[in-house]
């Protein structure tokens, strides 16, 4: 016995340093000695413990595990990597151990030596990782590259759907689970990747299971060198099916949400009220005519500035009104590009507040509406010309009937009364008077003809191109007699160059009207002098026809000079349906006329034809 | 009654004078026929006629459209003439016109009596000759 705790002092300095756990016992479970690492796990301080008892230094060791100490000293040893023990006050300790008798030279138990490890810490993280794994169903995976081996966790199998027994026995196998095609082809890049250069990877593929569903994982892998060759690949392997659906599902929808924005030209904005922090999307600044690439000031600001000029007052107030709860949520505006073009915008706009932070946003959307604003002022103007072509052919039914009753009438009166005259002179005076009726009615009748010929628009095909000068020319010869008469002159700047594309009997007509009206009402105090101009302007030839005559008063007459008076009839000479005709000839042929006048000055008619 | 019957004929149209003329001259009551052949004519003359003290013709038939000063524009200018001094005219148009808007605008002026189409007939000069005698 002395021998023996003679050779145990011996071994007790040697036990102290002993790298391992590890401390002996007597027959009463007494500390003998203890190594350092014993005294380190199992928190023991500086304290001596040579000579304590077991569960005095370990009090909150588990009960139960006096009987595995217990029938050691029986002569049964015991091991275990890892068993659980719950505690009289609930807690769970887990230990590890091993544990063998100590007999003396006769066989005899004296005691005990334990190599005894508190693991519950390391339980607890390995349990929560495994629950962690089970929650993120995860799983781990490696592939020995020297034995060809390959290790799967039970998740892997799980998520492989595939049996626990199994594992991919070759090479190869491990890549057969990913889909064909482009995820296999990307799992044997990075593969290849990863052994050759070392490169680790992360990757989204599809894998095909075991019961032959196609699933989503998460794969992450890295290799292992030695020596500068690839010994090993591990890594993990994570079920993302549902999460990546659903990602997948809103790209898609997101996308095809971008597609109908794209398509429908809606541009999409948001102002921050609080900071004017502005953001516009690319097809918003398609519709504002603005290089996103080459933004220079604030987006508030260009969008005020391409407003047009006119609208801005009004879509400030109408959408202050918006915010103030009144009116609606949406505004038409021009807008001027930088070539000057004009483009009708409608925009929609919604306020929204954040209710975490106080800050309020407008959002909105942008329409260009161009194509839909052309077509109704187009409408608007088809409605104006139906109205005034309505209006016409009120005041043209009316001339009509007018003087062609005042010609009918004279000549059932003058007819009755010839009947009953008896005078000889009398009669003679009637019948004159009779072909001076039957001339007017002919007269006026003709003079009809000419206001519907004149009214026909649909001449456009038979214009042709003449020279202006020629034609002015003409018609002065043709009334040379009646410039003579009134002793008047003509001056003519117009380039003999200049064509203009009319119907030609529609231009001298015209020009006829225009020079027996200059003549006709000239001036009692001065010899008539009319001159006519042509220049271009903007894609137009516009002639300037001016006299010196008696001039018309325009605040009386201005609105109707060029309509159809009823002062023509029997008195052919009169400005009635002159103007007018001259009018329609120049509006069918896609011109316009208009007047200036001052009484007893002059007159000046500014024709302009397109080129 | 006033003993000066004077009726004067506002109208260019010559055949359409003949047959007033012609008209009046059968019912013999208006002892003087004044004949303008536009709105001018007969204001311009009616003005002198003031001057010189005259009295105004009681009876003016009136046509509407007329070169250099049309009927309407004469009743303008008539509306200006005192009260007094042409109380006693009476007005009558005489016109080819079935325009619905050249009566509404006719009944519009008190000074317009009576709005005749033409051809003027026998019926119309009683009328007026009958008005003469109940006023």
């Amino acid at each position: 016995m002395n021998l023996f705790l003679k050779e145990l002092k011996v071994n007790s300095s040697f036990i102290k340093d002993t790298p391992v756990p590890i401390a002996t016992l007597d027959q009463n479970l007494v500390f003998l000695s203890y190594s350092t690492l014993f005294s380190e796990k199992h928190q023991l301080g500086t304290s001596a413990i040579n000579g304590s008892y077991f569960f005095d230094v370990l009090h909150d060791f588990p009960a139960s595990f006096k009987g595995i100490l217990d029938n050691c000293l029986n002569g049964i040893p015991s091991q275990s990597d890892g068993k659980k023990f719950i505690l009289n006050d609930g807690k769970v300790v887990w230990l590890k151990w091993k544990t063998n008798p100590w007999t003396n030279d006769t066989g005899t138990v004296v005691g005990l030596v334990l190599i005894l490890e508190n693991i519950t810490e390391k339980k607890v993280i390995d349990e929560l990782t495994r629950e962690a794994q089970e929650v993120s169903k995860t799983g781990g995976w490696e592939l020995n590259l020297l034995t060809k081996k390959t290790l799967w966790t039970p998740m892997v199998n799980s998520i492989h759907e595939m049996p626990l027994s199994y594992t991919p026995q070759t090479f190869e196998d491990n890549f057969i689970h990913f889909k064909e095609g482009e995820h296999r082809n990307k799992i044997i890049n990075a593969v290849e990747r990863a052994t050759e250069l070392g490169t680790p990877w992360d990757e989204e593929v599809m894998i095909t299971t075991g019961t032959g569903q196609e699933l989503w994982v998460s794969t992450k892998g890295r290799a292992e060198f030695i020596n500068g060759e690839c010994v090993r690949i591990y890594g993990i392997c994570q079920d993302i099916d549902i999460y990546k659906r659903a990602q997948l599902q809103y790209r898609q929808s997101a996308e095809l949400l971008r597609n109908a924005i794209t398509a429908s030209q809606v541009g999409t904005w948001e102002y921050n009220l609080a900071n004017g922090e502005t953001v516009w999307d690319d097809m918003n600044c398609h519709l504002y005519g603005i290089d996103k690439n080459n933004i220079t000031n604030s987006l508030y600001r260009i969008w005020k500035n391409r407003i047009h000029p006119d609208d801005l007052e009004r879509v400030i107030r109408d959408t202050t009104l918006f915010y103030n709860g009144k009116g609606k949520g949406s505004v038409e505006y021009r807008i001027i590009l930088n070539d000057g073009t004009i483009r009708f915008l409608k925009s929609t706009v919604t306020f929204v507040s954040d209710v975490k932070s106080t800050t309020q946003k407008a959002i909105g959307i942008t329409q260009d509406v161009t194509v839909e604003k052309m077509a109704e002022k187009q409408l608007k103007e088809f409605a104006q010309i139906t109205s005034e072509q309505n209006n016409s052919l009120t005041n043209f039914a009316h001339m009509v009937s007018h003087d062609l009753r005042s010609h009918a009438t004279n000549l059932s009166v003058l007819t009755s009364f010839l009947e009953d005259e008896k005078d000889e002179n009398e009669k003679k005076q009637i019948v004159t008077m009779l072909k001076n009726a039957a001339d007017s009615l002919n007269s006026t009748v003709s003079n009809l003809n000419e206001v519907v010929l004149a009214t026909d628009t649909n001449i456009t095909d038979i214009m042709i191109g003449i020279n202006l000068l020629e034609a002015i020319h003409r018609v002065r010869n043709n009334i040379s007699v009646l410039f003579l008469e009134k002793k008047g002159q003509c001056m003519i700047d117009v380039d003999p160059e200049q064509g203009i594309t009319v119907v030609p009997a529609y231009l001298d007509s015209i020009l006829l009207n225009l020079f027996t009206n200059s003549l006709k009402y000239s001036s009692t105090l001065r010899s008539p002098v009319i001159k006519i101009i042509s220049k271009l302007e903007k894609n137009q030839l516009v002639i300037i026809f001016s006299d010196n005559g008696k001039g018309i008063d325009i605040e009386k007459f201005g609105g109707s000079i060029f309509g159809m008076n009823k002062t023509f009839h029997r008195n052919k000479d009169a400005r009635g349906v002159g103007l007018y005709i001259t009018k329609n000839q120049i509006n069918a042929m896609g011109g316009s006329i208009s007047v200036e006048s001052e009484v007893n000055v002059g007159t000046t008619f500014v024709l302009k034809f397109k080129i | 009654m006033s003993k000066f019957k004077s009726i004067c004929i506002i109208d260019d149209d010559p055949i359409c004078v003949f047959g007033i003329r012609k008209m009046i001259d059968q019912v013999n009551f208006f002892n003087e026929i004044a004949v303008y052949a536009n709105g001018l004519e007969a204001i311009q003359d009616f003005k002198k006629k003031l001057v010189e003290n005259l009295p105004l013709p009681s009876t003016i038939l009136l046509d509407l459209n007329m070169p250099i000063m049309d009927g309407w524009d004469f009743l303008e200018d008539f509306k200006k003439i005192p009260f007094e001094d042409r109380k006693n005219v009476r007005i009558h148009i005489v016109s080819s016109s079935v325009d619905s808007r050249d009566l509404t605008k006719a009944n519009s002026y008190k000074e317009v009596n009576n709005f005749f189409t033409k051809p003027i007939t026998k019926e119309n000069i009683d009328r007026v000759i009958d008005e003469i005698h109940s006023s």
